[in-house]
């Protein structure tokens, strides 16, 4: 369950840029994860709802976008998209190594309630 | 009043930090980084003791680190090789990360006399480590004949990621009716064209080739 570890360091980060920003809570935040980034997007809004307890970010809905895993097929020359984690072009018949994307593990971005006024 | 703050940032940002810091260390040092991943029961630990040993009769300077989750075992059965070891126990958590990395190194005599091998063992999980950077040059996946030929299918991510495979207990591959053509087709569909070597820490043969190609990464990375 490393997720937890991942949805710790989300907290953490959103926490300390809020704070910064003088916010008084979040509304939602916005991930990318790719499937190549080894994380589960199911157990990472578990980990974040434990993580998130007692903290500026609690009660924030997690919005969790895919990076597509993107790579390129060297025979037929063109770029392709994977369904499954099998590095394969059918179209060609061939073995596609080099990855393009699906490893992001990104904090988009994030909304905030409310700014106090300075 | 509502707003939206861009972060664009990556999650494990501090974490690549410190494992960026350890990459450069290691490369002033000529040390080369192993982080080794499998799943429990592997025999990731009487393979290292193995390479190990046989590194120290070359007469390479090596140490290991090794994780666990709740014990010191494995390093004692590494020690017995002959080079330094050091644990890490991670307290229930599945996964080395790269301060412990740095922490365990920070002033622990057989790293600062420099090293031409550093192996990290890390905790037996073939699902949490995938995402962790250790500062590693290079990352080898062990799976053994046991296991089922299917495992690369079921842990992509981790096979992806590594630049070595490694199948241990071959001398067990008969009785376990292991077919070898399977497992080295799953392997090549989650990562097409990564090197496989084929081991058993009983067969002194089999450890010499690995260690011959750990030799050789070594020197590629030095250059």
């Amino acid at each position: 369950m490393h997720e937890l570890s991942i949805a710790r360091a989300v907290v953490d980060e959103v926490v300390s840029s809020a704070t910064d920003h003088g916010a008084l809570g979040v509304e939602r935040i916005r991930l990318r994860v790719g499937r190549l980034s080894g994380v589960v997007a199911g157990a990472l809004q578990f980990g974040f709802e434990i993580a998130s307890v007692d903290t500026l970010v609690a009660g924030a809905t997690l919005v969790i976008e895919d990076d597509p895993v993107v790579v390129w097929c060297p025979v037929g020359e063109h770029t392709l998209e994977l369904e499954t984690l099998v590095f394969f072009c059918d179209e060609h018949q061939c073995p596609t190594p080099e990855v393009l994307s699906g490893k992001d593990l990104l904090i988009l971005d994030y909304e905030v309630a409310h700014v106090e006024h300075r | 009043m509502s707003n939206i703050v861009e972060l664009r940032r990556n999650v494990l940002e501090r974490h690549d930090a410190v494992a960026a810091d350890l990459r450069r260390r290691f490369e002033a040092a000529g040390t080369l980084a192993v982080n080794l991943v499998s799943s429990p029961g592997t025999g990731k630990t009487e393979l290292l003791t193995a390479v190990l040993r046989t590194l120290v009769e070359r007469g390479a300077r090596v140490a290991a680190l090794v994780g666990d989750c709740a014990t010191d075992n494995d390093a004692a059965r590494l020690a017995a090789s002959g080079a330094p070891v050091r644990q890490i126990v991670t307290e229930g958590m599945c996964h080395l990360e790269s301060q412990m990395i740095a922490d365990h190194l920070d002033g622990w005599g057989p790293a600062d006399a420099g090293l031409d091998f550093l192996f990290v063992e890390n905790v037996g999980n073939l699902v949490c480590p995938s995402g962790f950077d250790l500062g590693e040059a290079i990352r080898v996946v062990l799976l053994s004949v046991t296991e089922g030929e299917d495992k690369p299918l079921k842990y992509p991510q981790i096979f992806q990621s590594a630049e070595l495979a490694v199948i241990t207990k071959i001398d067990l591959a008969e009785p376990c009716e292991f077919d070898r053509a399977a497992c080295l087709a799953n392997i090549a569909a989650v990562h097409p064209g990564l090197g496989v070597v084929e081991t058993s820490a009983r067969r002194p043969e089999s450890v010499d080739a690995l260690v011959d190609r750990l030799v050789a990464a070594r020197l590629q990375f030095l250059q």
